[in-house]
Formats: structure tokens, C-alpha cells, sequence
């Protein structure tokens, strides 16, 4: 599957040598970084990490956000997100490399790096960092690439796939909790030292995480053949909605415990990024540029029919996404530095080799979602053309067994309906005879009271013939009285 | 899909994840209980074989710094402990190196100190360094053993295994700790190398070390010999020990207690020892520590 990296079209070409020169440029200023050590940062004494660290924190909640696309597949069956995973597994490759490269690029004596491993420390949050991150990149590289795989063969990814595909959703939620531990822990700086750390984290991350699947998705759309579709648009932006107002209130919840209690260690970090302290307000900008910007991403996204515009989602989610990074990959770290633990605010000032390096991290990281993105796109070009038989053959083959049950159906239908109206036939005659004997019944009855009655008169007139007339004319009354009371006999005996 | 294949599923959906949180939780438990012991273990045997269970720590007699020259006092005690150890002398405050140094009152003891503190106690200048914590946060966060605590006491630095992550540096609450950014040995002075000491390299952090070897030779750490008395050494586990003696005479004050860390180094306030001592009845005997130390050194 390799061989898809390799043909491409001259914007895509274009593209990977852009990012290789970036590469180069950041791996000049790390071999600068290594011969001169990391006093090429902005880093003191007292403000030991800074945006190395930030960035590590920031991609470690981009690649634990590949879970919001995860749940609803895996564990809800929410289809729509069925061509998306892929693209979501591969963006937390590519991110979690970002952040491993960060690290890397953060220690002052990478060539020990392996001691972490030949002197495992449990009780140290860093090892459990490594264990975690290692874990969750290797699952998401072989759940990618196993379904792309499957993918290209036409079957369906092996069942394993899919229970490694679950497991990976705590992975992705522990890798981004255990760096947030590595900040909660420590009791002497508390702006960190706060429980609800991993829960900011965890919610910015699932904002600015599937935000920028998103953006890619969008520029990939533009220049290759992928769609994703306007329901699983909508979805993704929805959750970003939900996460960064989770985010926003998170936020309001420390910056109420602070203020409320006015403890002097929870306000003052508090202070300097909201409002500067002692004219220390380097991190101000970001911090009112961040609230800014997610404000305007969240009204945009609330509002229904903006979000559905794609001009304005994209607005939203680049704000929610710069955002999240200005909060997290950089002011997060860095205040927590402040004050030092004698109470002095020093300032951070980035070094020009170190943004250099980053670049090109975040490089490396792009060039590798290139690759990988390519060979997902290769592979579904590749079944949408020379598999196109197979799969209409297969379409026609399904669209015929249906033709097949729906004239079965119909058959079945047809037989109902006659013996349903054969019933109802034999249900009339049955109605109609019974009527007719009744008739009988009634006709008889009336012959036998016109009998009753000629009798009565004949007797009548036999009696009239004898004694008096008067007795005639009672008999002669008499008789039609007889008859009057066999018709309604008769007439009962009809009904 | 009917109901019923649709429970099938999300049931063996669900086993899936069990199975998943069974298999984790083992995993947990396995590496938790074997590695931890196993190095701690090995590491006493090999290194630290006939060390007591002790709790080494410092008590410093500010007022007595104070009346012996304060801050110019003090720094001789500072150039003594950097000197001997090879500390790079780098002027840049966000990257120089200290093991030890001063603060002002309020900085050191920003948490308790009061707005309308005396002006002795205000004017004092407060030597600063490692406390070698009973509860040590560096020791918890490195990822590489490099820095551990010897069972008596001393919270320690394998300069060869750190990687420099500076995990350490953010967990001690008291800033005690410090990072090559640079190769460090151009800034160690020539003429005042200690050749007996060895040198870091850059990307590695380092601290105070109590003098770790020399009281394996049986001796004090360097600032507590320059100190002339005003910094004692000693177990305070051992209430016979001077240290126990000392702090049981005169007030004294720790950094940032309420942290949990159990800081070892103590702050005295003892007016009255201090005016005695600044009239010279203990001075004298203690010059030309430099020479032993180097030799001890070696
Ligand atoms: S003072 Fe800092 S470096 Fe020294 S033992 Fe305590 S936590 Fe560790
Ligand atoms: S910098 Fe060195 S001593 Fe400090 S935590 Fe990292 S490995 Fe341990
Ligand atoms: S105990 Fe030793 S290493 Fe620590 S400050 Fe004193 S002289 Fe320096």
C-alpha cells in the first residue's frame, strides 16, 4: 500500500517538499539546540518548561480526540462516521508524534532518553506518560492501517480490529488524563495543582481536536475526492460546540474558586494571565485574543443555521481551534511558573531556534498525515475504479434479490386478498340463505294464519248461515283480527 | 437488525471492554508491585550498604550570619560550596546555576511572612538550597531513579542517568535546583577548580548535595565547615545528635511546611548567641578549610 505515497499530482508534490524544507530548516535548529544546548528557549531557571512542554500538552489532546468520532462509530453504530475514522485515527498518529517529538526535542540529554525505559519508575507520572502515549500510538497504527488494508481488499476489517478499535477509546481519554497529571501534582504550583486539569484538558481537546479534522477534511475535499458528508459535518461541529462551552465553564469554575476564595497562591497566576501582574502581562494578549476567539466560535456554532454554512463553520472552528491553542500551548504551562516559589514573575521570551524547531515538529507531523491521509484516499480511488464491476455487479445482485422478495411479497399479498374475499363471499351466501329460510319460515307461517283466518271466517259464515247476524258480524271482525296477529308472527319469523 | 441480534452485539461489545479494563488493571498492578521494590532494593544494596535509617539536615543560625557580615559573609559560604563542587559561574539570573544562595525574608518565606515583621529579621539575608525533603516531590517525578533519597536522608543526583527533562525542577516547591543550559565547564573558573570534584555536562540538572562525600568520610558539608558554626549538621532523628541540641535552644522556622514535603534545613533565630559570637569569643581555628577539603575530595 506503501507505493500510493508515491504518485500524486504536482500541488501534491509541491505541498511535501514545502513541508520537507520546513523540516530541514527545524532540524538545523535542533542540531544548533544540541550543540548549544537549551539555552536556545526562551527557558530560565525558574520557568523550566515552556512551549515545548505546551505543545506536547496541546497534541496530546489532539490525538485523545480522535475518541469523538470513535464512541459514535464503535459504540453507538452511528454510520455516518464510518468514512471518517479512518481520517480520525490517522490525524492522532500524526498528532501524537507531534507530541512525542516535542518531548524529545525538550529533554537536555536525549541521548539517555531511553533510560526511561531501563529504569522504569512507577511512582513517576512520565513513565506512566510514556507507557500510555506508546500504547495508544501503536493501537491507532494498527487499527489504521488493518482497516485501510481491509479496505482495499474489499472485506471487512478482521474482528480483532474492532475490539482493539474499543480499547483505544480509554487509551485516548488516559493519555490525555496522565499529562494533566503531570501538572496536577505538583503541590508548589497551584494553578496546576487543580482536580479539574484533566477535565480542561480533556474538554479543549475534544473541541480543538475535532475542529481540526474538520479543517483538514474541508481542504481535502477541496483537492481530492473525499466527501464527508453535511450529517457528519454537523455532528463533529456539534460536539466542538458541547466541549468548548465544557471548556468555557471549566475555565469560570477555577477563575470562581480563585477569586472567591482570594487566596493570594490561586489568584495571582490567575491575575497575571487575565490582567498582568506588577506590569509582568506578556501572556495578556493571548489570553484575551483566546477568550475572544472562542467566543465567536461558539456563537457561530450554537446558532443553526451559521453552523450549517460552511464559510461561517470554518471561521468558527479555526477561532476555536487558535483559541484552545493559545489556552493550552502556551499560557497553561507557562503561568503555572508564576510566581516562583519566592514569589517573583519571570518572563518568558520565545528564541527564534526554538519556534524554529517547533516548526518543525509540527512539519514532520503534517508531512506524515499527508502520507497517511494519501494512502486512505489511494486505496478508496483505487475501489471506486477498477473494484467498480465488482461493486455493481454486487449492487445489481442486491437489487435483483430485492426485485425477487418484493414479487414473492406481492404473490403472498394476491393470496391473502382472494381468500380474504372468498371468505367474505362465503360469508354472503351464508347470509343470503339464512335470509331465504327465514323468508320460508315467514311464508309459511302467513299461509298458515291466511288458513287459520279462512277457517275462522268459513266458521264465521257457517255460524251466521245459523243463529243471528250479529253473531256474523263479530265472527266476520273476528277474522282480520286473527290475520293482524299471524303478521307480526310471521314477519318476526323473516327477521 | 431484530432486538435481539442488536443485544447480542452491544453485549460482546461490552465484554470487550471488561476484558479490556481487566487486562489493563493487571498490567498496572504487575508492574507496580515488581519494578518499584525491586529497584529500590537493589539500588541499597549495591550503593548504600551500612547506611542508617537516618534524616540528615542543616540548621542555620541567621542572626549569627548576620553578625559575622551578613550577606558578604554568606557569600563565602556560597563561593566555598560552589567552588568546591564546580558550579558554573554564569551571570544571565534566568540560567545561572546555584546550589546555594540567598533570599530576602519575604522571599523565602513568602507564605508566612508577616507585613510588620521587625527590621532584623526583614534586613537578614537567608542562605537558600536542597532540604533534602523527608517527603521529597523530585524524587516521586523523576522517571529515571536519577535522583532518589539514601536512607539517611540525603535526597540525592546520578548526574549520568538524568535526561534532563526537568520534571524535578517543577515539583520542588522550593526552586532549589538547576539546569545546564549550557555546557557548564567554560564557566567554571580555572584558578578555582576543584579538580577532585567532577564536572556536569550540559542538559543534566544538579543541586546541593550535602556534601553526600564527605560525610560518607566522616566529615561535614563544606558550608557548615565555612560557616564558622553557624550552620550545624546532624541527624535529626537522633535527639542526642547537636543539630537536636541546637534547635531545641532558640526559635526556628522551616520554608513552605504547609506543602507537605518535610523541608530539613532550619531557619534560627537567636539574638543573643549571635551578639556573643559577633564579639569574637568563638572566632578563630577554622581558616584554611580549603586545603582539607580539597583533600578530602580526592
Ligand atoms: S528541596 Fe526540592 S530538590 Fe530538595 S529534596 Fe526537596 S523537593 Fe527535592
Ligand atoms: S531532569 Fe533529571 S533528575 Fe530531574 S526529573 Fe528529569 S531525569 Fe530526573
Ligand atoms: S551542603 Fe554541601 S552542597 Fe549543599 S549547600 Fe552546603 S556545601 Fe553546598
Amino acid at each position: 500500500m506503501l507505493e500510493k505515497v508515491f504518485k500524486g499530482s504536482k500541488l501534491y508534490y509541491g505541498w511535501l517538499l514545502a513541508l520537507l524544507v520546513l523540516i530541514g530548516a527545524g532540524v538545523l535548529a535542533y542540531i544548533n539546540q544540541l550543540v548549544n544546548g537549551l539555552q536556545l528557549t526562551g527557558m530560565s531557571q525558574d520557568v523550566n518548561w515552556g512551549l515545548y512542554i505546551a505543545q506536547f500538552t496541546f497534541f496530546v489532546g489532539v490525538a485523545a480526540s480522535g475518541v469523538m468520532v470513535a464512541i459514535p462509530l464503535y459504540l453507538h453504530d452511528y454510520k455516518e462516521y464510518g468514512p471518517v475514522i479512518i481520517f480520525g485515527e490517522f490525524m492522532a498518529v500524526a498528532a501524537v508524534l507531534v507530541a512525542l517529538l516535542n518531548v524529545v526535542v525538550d529533554v537536555g540529554y536525549p541521548a539517555r532518553l531511553f533510560n526511561v525505559v531501563l529504569y522504569p519508575t512507577p511512582h513517576s507520572i512520565l513513565f506512566w506518560d510514556m507507557v500510555v502515549l506508546s500504547s495508544y500510538l501503536l493501537v491507532n497504527i494498527i487499527i489504521g492501517w488493518t482497516s485501510i488494508a481491509a479496505e482495499r481488499k474489499g472485506t471487512k476489517p478482521a474482528h480483532w480490529v474492532h475490539v482493539l478499535a474499543i480499547i483505544a477509546i480509554p487509551l485516548a481519554i488516559s493519555i490525555h488524563t496522565v499529562t494533566a497529571f503531570i501538572y496536577c501534582g505538583n503541590v508548589g504550583r497551584p494553578f496546576w495543582a487543580s482536580a479539574i486539569v484533566a477535565c480542561r484538558f480533556l474538554a479543549s481537546a475534544f473541541a480543538a481536536g475535532p475542529a481540526l479534522l474538520l479543517l483538514i477534511s474541508f481542504i481535502m475535499g477541496k483537492f481530492t475526492d473525499y466527501k464527508i458528508s453535511d450529517k457528519a459535518v454537523d455532528t463533529i461541529a456539534k460536539t466542538v460546540a458541547y466541549a468548548i462551552l465544557a471548556n468555557v465553564f471549566f475555565f469560570l469554575l477555577e477563575v470562581f474558586t480563585a477569586f472567591y476564595g482570594n487566596s493570594p497562591h490561586h489568584t495571582e497566576p490567575l491575575a497575571y494571565i487575565l490582567f498582568g501582574v506588577h506590569g509582568h502581562n506578556q501572556l495578556v494578549p493571548f489570553m484575551w485574543a483566546a477568550a475572544v476567539l472562542i467566543v465567536i466560535g461558539i456563537v457561530i456554532l450554537l446558532v443553526k443555521k451559521w453552523r450549517q454554512t460552511r464559510g461561517l463553520l470554518i471561521i468558527a472552528l479555526l477561532c476555536i481551534f487558535l483559541g484552545c491553542w493559545m489556552d493550552k500551548g502556551i499560557n497553561f504551562v507557562l503561568a503555572g511558573f508564576v510566581p516562583n516559589s519566592f514569589g517573583e514573575i519571570i518572563d518568558y521570551v520565545p528564541h527564534p531556534n526554538e519556534i524554529m524547531v517547533i516548526v518543525g515538529t509540527f512539519a514532520i507531523g503534517a508531512f506524515v498525515l499527508t502520507l497517511l491521509f494519501k494512502v486512505a484516499l489511494a486505496v478508496r480511488e483505487g475501489i471506486a475504479q477498477p473494484a467498480a464491476v465488482a461493486f455493481s455487479e454486487a449492487t445489481r445482485a442486491a437489487a435483483e434479490n430485492q426485485k425477487a422478495a418484493e414479487m414473492e411479497e406481492a404473490v403472498e399479498a394476491a393470496k391473502a386478498e382472494k381468500a380474504a374475499r372468498e371468505a367474505e363471499e362465503a360469508r354472503i351466501a351464508a347470509e343470503e340463505e339464512a335470509r331465504r329460510k327465514a323468508e320460508e319460515e315467514a311464508a309459511k307461517a302467513a299461509e298458515e294464519a291466511a288458513k287459520a283466518a279462512e277457517e275462522a271466517a268459513a266458521a264465521a259464515e257457517e255460524a251466521a248461515e245459523a243463529p243471528a247476524t250479529e253473531v256474523a258480524e263479530a265472527a266476520e271482525e273476528a277474522a282480520p283480527e286473527a290475520a293482524e296477529e299471524a303478521a307480526p308472527a310471521a314477519e318476526e319469523a323473516a327477521e | 437488525m431484530t432486538a435481539q441480534q442488536h443485544s447480542e452485539r452491544s453485549l460482546t461489545r461490552r465484554n470487550f471492554v471488561k476484558a479490556g479494563a481487566v487486562a489493563c488493571a493487571t498490567g498496572l498492578f504487575a508492574l507496580n508491585g515488581c519494578t518499584l521494590e525491586e529497584v529500590k532494593n537493589s539500588q541499597l544494596a549495591s550503593e548504600f550498604q551500612g547506611i542508617e535509617n537516618k534524616q540528615y539536615g542543616l540548621a542555620i543560625n541567621v542572626s549569627m550570619l548576620d553578625a559575622l557580615g551578613g550577606q558578604e559573609f554568606i557569600d563565602t559560604i556560597i563561593a566555598a560550596c560552589h567552588n568546591y563542587h564546580n558550579v558554573p559561574k554564569i551571570d544571565d539570573p534566568k540560567k545561572s546555576m546555584d546550589w546555594i544562595w540567598t533570599q530576602s525574608y519575604e522571599e523565602a518565606f513568602s507564605d508566612i511572612a508577616s507585613t510588620y515583621v521587625d527590621e532584623k529579621t526583614a534586613s537578614y539575608a537567608y542562605p537558600v538550597m536542597c532540604n533534602h525533603c523527608t517527603d521529597p516531590q523530585c524524587v516521586r517525578v523523576c522517571p529515571t531513579q536519577t535522583t532518589f533519597k539514601r536512607p539517611d536522608g540525603i535526597v540525592m543526583m546520578d548526574y549520568h542517568r538524568c535526561i534532563g527533562c526537568r520534571f524535578c525542577m517543577s515539583a520542588c516547591p522550593y526552586g532549589a535546583r538547576s539546569f545546564n543550559f549550557m555546557d557548564p565547564r567554560p564557566y567554571v573558573e580555572k584558578e578555582s577548580m576543584n579538580p577532585g570534584y567532577p564536572t556536569r555536562s550540559k542538559g543534566v540538572v544538579e543541586k546541593c548535595t550535602l556534601c553526600y562525600e564527605l560525610i560518607d568520610q566522616g566529615s561535614v558539608p563544606v558550608c557548615v565547615q565555612a560557616a564558622y558554626g553557624c550552620i550545624t549538621f546532624g541527624d535529626l532523628t537522633d535527639e542526642n545528635s547537636e543539630i537536636r541540641q541546637v534547635l531545641s535552644q532558640a526559635f526556628s522556622i522551616r520554608r513552605r511546611v504547609e506543602l507537605g514535603t518535610g523541608p530539613n534545613v532550619y531557619y534560627i533565630f537567636d539574638e543573643e548567641t549571635a551578639s556573643l559570637y559577633a564579639n569574637g569569643l568563638n572566632l578563630g581555628g577554622a581558616h584554611g578549610f580549603e586545603g582539607d577539603l580539597l583533600e578530602g575530595g580526592e
